[in-house]
């Protein structure tokens, strides 16, 4: 996150040792790169008076950081920046002890929401801030099993910030048409515990795998095939077909007017899905894939995974 | 009458089509070995396909071997890929003129062949050729099918370069056609090019056959220009060579001088000009910045009658960074006051800041139309360009994590390893 500390705090004549234990913490993510140091340039010498009191023997190289922040921060900081949470006075201690935990993502189900598709989504897209934060554990995913008890799980994560909540969850749409409400519901639960809800555009995870993994699902002789007629699927017809089952079960009444044009032959070679383990093998392949992959599946829908990961960035 | 925008696809590092505006100073950042010096020298592989009249796209006798040794270098992944290079040229002179070309590389022929190509005049097609495949070509024109004005025709054509200059079999039908290839022709710019490599100071330089207006790749001409200069014109490049470097050569003046029928470039003393010293005996900064300051007062004494987009590469090395917020000054000076413009690869942060400072002041001319900044990356395995905007205020709406903040993120480090040293410290004063 971006942090900016009130420069009122380092102008407090004798500040209390839990405002300077607080102080040191967050200097400590500053530094370990967990957080952004947003330092106006004019405010460097205050924090420079206030350091040697307190941290002499970090004192020199402390300012230097600081100057050096602030340069990165009026000069090579992009003006699309994320918004900056800012440490004053009275909220320093309760923040300074939110900035220096994890922030939480909140998944249905752990092996495959959380490591195998949001670890890969992270590998494959980044940012690099946030497969930093992902490596470093600075991310932490917990699991409710199942959507009904998110919400619950949610709650809980929330209770561990005393102010910022950083805790983002994000679920299968479940849509069988894309105009269908889905899990909205859901999500409007979540968001009371949440500071982003994110909602998957089309059905499940499993509709926004690349080809290439795909074709590792089926077997070798109708992959080809199978992917072929896959891709002839329109997008608002990819974004809610049934990638684990396939139309094993017929074509549901609901999804009826989404694959009416679809011909005998499409709905045989799309009969059996790609099975249960295509997460399993995206997580496989996570280090031969990239962005681009992702793309050719639907840029829309690459454009939503890269919104979940934007929103869990900014709070990281 | 400026190139106003060029795109390349499957060009060198960049498989995808990369599309980049240019402004009176475009400058090109990116980290080592990203694509930058592919990006700024497509001008000047575009020139061999535009200001020749070769019949080959690219007329490679017009292109240094420094710069290129073979048309297949060009082809990202090597002549073993994909056999097409995309170009795209804008340039605008009352409206815009662009040319979308494909270029086929035959390397059973050695050869290269304009596949497609399609001319626009202010955003209107005037006309789009395909190359005929399997179809012998007669005499050595190869023929094109021809979509003009909403017919489709037959033509063998004579290229010049990229651009078709006879519709053989159509000559009428074409000529709308043709009347873009020569806008475009008339008014791409010249293209100089100065690499990041200079030429060594020699102690002595022959008087110069002929009065040049380049100082050359590697600036070698920049010394025989100045003894030209104090030879017959009475100094007068000298005068603003020095007037332009006051402040950052503090005491001495630059001159050229007689040796007995050589001539030498020597620095002066301002205090007591007995004191000279020859510009072989200083340090580097100075013989690398004097082509830049040579080219510079060129283009005031003589200004060039087309105009010229004039590349630069890392114009900042061997120099203090105080010098380079200077060539920036210099740069926006130069684009105010003559019709070169420039495209710069740069590792400067000083230099971009300099850019971006004018910008906020308002000062030497410069607006945020003045500036374009292209950051030049790699992402899956190639090269990509991502534009920088800047605002009225000097900011810019990216940035690149971790450039330009290499120090901030070594102080961290230090910090951390100090703090580290601390808690270690503690520990044995506990024990």
């Amino acid at each position: 996150m971006r942090v900016e500390i009130d420069p009122e705090v380092f102008r407090t004549p004798d500040p209390r040792k839990p405002d300077i234990q607080a102080v040191f913490r967050l200097l400590e993510t500053f530094d370990i790169g967990r957080h952004d140091w947003v330092i106006d340039p004019f405010e460097v010498d205050d924090f420079a008076a206030f350091v040697p009191s307190h941290f002499p023997s970090l004192a020199e190289t402390y300012a230097s950081m600081a100057r050096l922040a602030s340069k990165r921060e009026a000069a090579w900081t992009g003006s699309g920046r994320y918004p900056t949470v800012v440490v004053d006075t009275e909220s320093l201690v309760d923040l300074a002890a939110d900035l220096s935990q994890s922030a939480v993502v909140v998944v249905e189900d752990l092996p495959s929401d959380g490591e195998r598709f949001l670890g890969t989504l992270i590998q494959v897209f980044g940012p690099e801030r946030l497969q930093h934060a992902y490596r470093e554990q600075w991310l932490e995913v917990v699991h409710s099993g199942g959507t009904g008890r998110m919400p619950d799980v949610a709650a809980a994560a929330a209770k561990r910030f005393r102010r910022l909540v950083r805790v983002a969850a994000f679920l299968d749409s479940d849509r069988l048409t894309v105009d269908a409400p889905g899990n909205t519901d859901k999500a409007e639960k979540l968001a009371g515990h949440c500071a982003h809800v994110h909602l998957l555009a089309w059905r499940e995870a499993e509709n926004y795998v690349p080809d290439v993994v795909l074709r590792r699902c089926v077997g070798r002789a109708t992959a080809s095939e199978t992917l072929r007629t896959l891709n002839q699927l329109l997008p608002h017809q990819r974004a809610v077909y049934d990638m684990k089952n396939g139309f094993r079960n017929g074509v549901p009444q609901d999804q009826r007017g989404v694959f009416d044009g679809l011909d005998q032959a499409a709905l045989e070679v799309l009969h059996n899905g790609f099975g249960r383990n295509i997460l399993i093998h995206l997580s496989d392949l996570r280090d031969e894939l990239t962005a681009a992959d992702f793309e050719a599946v639907d840029r829309n829908a690459a454009a939503d995974l890269r919104a979940l990961l934007a929103a869990i960035d900014r709070l990281v | 009458m400026v190139l106003a925008r060029m795109a390349l696809t499957n060009y060198r590092g960049f498989a995808s089509r990369q599309a980049i505006e240019l402004r009176p100073i475009t400058v090109v950042l990116g980290r080592n070995n990203a694509g930058k010096s592919a990006l700024v020298r497509a001008p000047v592989i575009l020139a061999g396909g535009i200001d020749t009249d070769s019949q080959e796209p690219v007329d490679i006798d017009k292109i240094s071997e420094e710069l290129l040794e073979s048309f297949a270098d060009l082809i990202h992944g090597g002549p073993a890929g994909e056999s097409r290079i995309g170009v795209e040229v804008a340039v605008r002179a009352d409206g815009l003129s662009r040319l979308v070309a494909s270029i086929r590389h035959l390397p059973q022929q050695h050869r290269e062949v304009v596949e497609s190509l399609e001319l626009f005049e202010a955003g209107t097609s005037k006309g789009r050729l395909e190359r005929i495949s399997g179809i012998p070509e007669t005499d050595r024109f190869p023929i094109y099918k021809a979509h003009l004005d909403g017919r489709v025709l037959q033509s063998a054509v004579e290229f010049q370069g990229l651009l078709p200059h006879r519709l053989i079999d159509e000559p009428v039908a074409g000529e709308a056609l043709v009347g873009v290839s020569r806008r475009i022709r008339n008014n791409y710019p010249v293209i100089r090019y100065l690499g990041p490599f200079r030429d060594r100071p020699h102690r002595r330089y022959r008087l110069p056959g002929r009065t040049r207006t380049e100082v050359g790749a590697t600036g070698e001409h920049a010394a025989g220009i100045l003894a030209g200069d104090r030879a017959w014109d009475g100094g007068r490049l000298i005068r603003l060579v020095n007037d332009a470097m006051t402040g950052h050569l503090p005491g001495w003046r630059v001159d050229a001088v007689d040796r007995h029928g050589t001539w030498a470039i020597v620095l002066t003393s301002t205090a007591d000009p007995s004191v000279r010293v020859n510009l072989a005996d200083t340090g580097t900064g100075i013989a690398q910045m004097l082509p830049i300051f040579v080219q510079r007062a060129i283009d005031q004494v003589r200004p060039s009658q087309r105009p010229v987009l004039e590349i630069v590469e890392q114009p900042e090395l061997h120099l203090h960074p105080a010098a380079h917020a200077m060539l920036a000054d210099l740069y926006l000076e130069a684009v105010r006051r003559t019709s070169t413009r420039f495209l710069i690869e740069t590792h400067s942060e000083t230099f971009l800041l300099r850019l971006r400072r004018r910008i906020a002041e308002g000062s030497l001319g410069a607006e945020p139309t003045t500036v374009a900044v292209h950051f030049v990356d790699r992402a899956d395995g190639t090269s990509v360009v991502r534009p920088i905007h800047i605002d009225a205020d000097g900011n810019v709406d990216y940035w690149p994590e971790g450039v330009f903040t290499e120090d901030y993120d070594e102080t961290r480090a230090l910090v951390r390893a100090q703090r580290g040293r601390r808690v270690e410290d503690a520990g044995r004063d506990r024990s």
